[in-house]
């Protein structure tokens, strides 16, 4: 059994609308990483609400190991075992401490003192965020608020993390935090993560990409799979990263060139390896 | 010599002043936006650019020095704030949250109405405005509030390309916009533009976007201006951009490598399709 398995699933705003989700079927095994890519409006943050049990499927059914999503008794034991991560780092804080503002979420599920002090201590170092747990919340950079968020999830020791475009608003040096730190939760502790995101050069460091379009899936696989796939890609409003764009072009201009590469440093292998070869 | 539409003269920028959460957001700043042209401001979180741009028309009075719009200080007469407002253009971060009207149209009308210009100008102008953002003339009919979230940016930036600003400042307008809608918005505001001769300002997180339309970059660290040039001049110093929170495009770190391994000369590549032409000239002529 899969730690997320979404089965015939529809979900409308309003019966009025049209669906937003259309008999969608997704199975995400525990401990994986996984991107959902896809352009505005198709879909995703509905799906990714869904997969937390945030919203109620209109018709099919969502199961959190093995919980039922529809069924509210088991709302609180889902929220604990699948957090959320959003995409703007300045509505998500609640307390103006750091620390206080982790140990939100342990305090209301009525964890002894011990306990939250252990958790709250356990989720910032895992963020990498100990030497701040004493500063103001509203004085940290965004890459730092969106790891207190993070934090604050860890705090109630989730089995799996979704992020909402979690890095939309950030730097470059935010993004590289929060995906290193995605990596760690999901390599060194075993969480299973899944992240939505328009920018390609972090969903290659996923280990697999489901593709969505229209309220469906349309492509699952491995990076390097879903990356060859340029033209179709293209048809859905997506792109490739600049590089694997690059070796695409050239393919197409009559060179043999592998498809899916996806990281400036295999291209440069690629390319090193492809004009030695022409002399 | 280059004409400046735009100047910043010794301006800083210090909130709370005299309080114990004295914050300098801006050290004594001095430069100038060539007119005509399109500088990306790039920066780390909290390094200034959104308080420069808010300068740009009269949102903030600068604690000390002085803007310049085609060489007169806007704070010379604050009653005429009103005018530097329509000839600069402010667009914020996530613009969509400030639609508020019945329809798009009449939501990209709200400017040029405040300017008393004419029936006849106002609709043209909503025209216009709605071509370079790609909104047709069935979503000018249709409530903001009905559209998905790019539309609802496109209707945003709209409304304030409709009063024709000399001057149009956007902070982050392609941010969580997928690769397709992002492309659209920013050549719509590139041919803007060439068509009015505008000067623009673009705030953004994304080194690929800002090397694909910038002429000019200026680079903002801890309130201060840490580097201006043209995009080659900036891109090829990497690691004081690394010490600025910042980043290269992908293509210039394949570039970087390639060098490394003597295959290419040059690391002044930005896009995939200068790329593809300089890989080719070196597979060619071996």
């Amino acid at each position: 059994m899969s730690f997320i398995e979404a089965r015939g699933v529809e979900f409308y705003y309003s019966p009025e609308e049209d669906k937003v989700i259309k008999g969608l079927d997704l199975k995400i095994e525990k401990g994986s990483y996984v991107a959902i890519l896809g352009h505005n409006g198709c879909g995703k943050s509905t799906l990714a609400k869904l997969l937390c049990g945030i919203y109620e499927p209109t018709e099919g059914q969502i199961l959190v190991d093995g919980m039922d999503t529809a069924n509210e008794e088991l709302s609180f034991d889902i929220r604990k075992k699948c957090g959320m991560v959003f995409q703007n780092p300045d509505n998500q804080l609640v307390a103006s401490v750091v620390e206080e503002d982790v140990a939100f979420a342990p305090e209301n599920l009525g964890y002894p003192r011990e306990e939250i002090r252990r958790r709250v201590d356990e989720a910032l170092s895992t963020v990498d965020m100990t030497d701040y747990s004493k500063h103001a919340t509203h004085k940290l950079s965004g890459g730092q608020k969106q790891r207190i968020a993070i934090a604050g999830v860890l705090a109630m020791s989730p089995e799996c993390i979704v992020f909402d475009e979690a890095t939309a608003m950030l730097d470059p040096t935010g993004r590289k935090e929060i995906v290193a730190a995605m990596k760690r939760l999901n390599k060194e502790i075993g969480i299973t993560v899944v992240t939505i995101t328009h920018y390609m050069n972090e969903a290659v460091e996923a280990d697999r990409i489901v593709v969505m379009n229209e309220g469906e899936i349309i492509a699952d696989g491995t990076p390097k799979e879903i990356f060859s796939k340029v033209e179709e890609l293209k048809a859905v409003s997506l792109a490739v990263p600049q590089v694997t764009e690059l070796l695409y072009q050239l393919e197409q201009d009559g060179f043999e060139l592998p498809r899916g590469v996806l990281h400036a440093m295999d291209a440069a292998d690629v390319l090193d390896a492809f004009i030695g070869g022409q002399k | 010599m280059k004409n400046y539409a735009l100047e910043f003269k010794n301006v800083s920028v210090i909130y709370g002043e005299g309080s114990p959460f004295r914050k300098a957001a801006l050290n004594n700043i001095t430069t100038s936006f060539p007119k005509g042209e399109i500088t990306g401001i790039i920066g780390h979180t909290g390094s200034g650019k959104s308080t420069l741009a808010s300068l740009t028309n009269g949102l903030i009075k600068p604690t000390s020095g002085e803007v310049l719009l085609e060489g007169e200080n806007i704070w010379a007469k604050p009653k005429e704030m009103i005018k530097i407002r329509s000839r600069v253009g402010l667009v914020f971060q996530y613009p969509e949250y400030q639609l508020f009207d019945e329809t798009v149209e009449s939501d990209i009308a709200f400017g040029p109405k405040n300017m008393k210009l004419s029936d006849e100008e106002i609709k043209s102008r909503v025209k216009l405005a709605a071509e370079f953002c790609g909104l047709s003339e069935k979503e000018l009919k249709r409530s903001p509030f009905e559209l998905s979230g790019g539309q609802k940016r496109r209707a945003a930036i709209a409304g304030v390309l409709a009063m024709r600003p000399e001057v149009l400042v956007l902070d982050e307008p392609a941010a969580g916009l997928d690769p397709k809608g992002k492309e659209e918005i920013l050549s719509g505001l590139v041919e803007y533009k060439n068509t009015y001769g505008a000067t623009l300002l673009i705030i953004s997180h994304s080194m690929e976007d800002i090397a694909k339309y910038a002429d000019e970059i200026l680079v903002m660290k801890d309130g201060d201006i840490y580097m201006q040039g043209g995009v080659e001049e900036i891109f090829m110093q990497a690691e004081k951009l690394f010490d600025a929170r910042l980043d290269l495009p992908q293509i210039t770190k394949l570039f970087i490598e390639l060098k490394k391994r003597e295959l290419v000369k040059n690391t002044d590549v930005y896009s995939v399709g200068y790329a593809k032409k300089e890989i080719e000239k070196i597979i060619n002529a071996r």
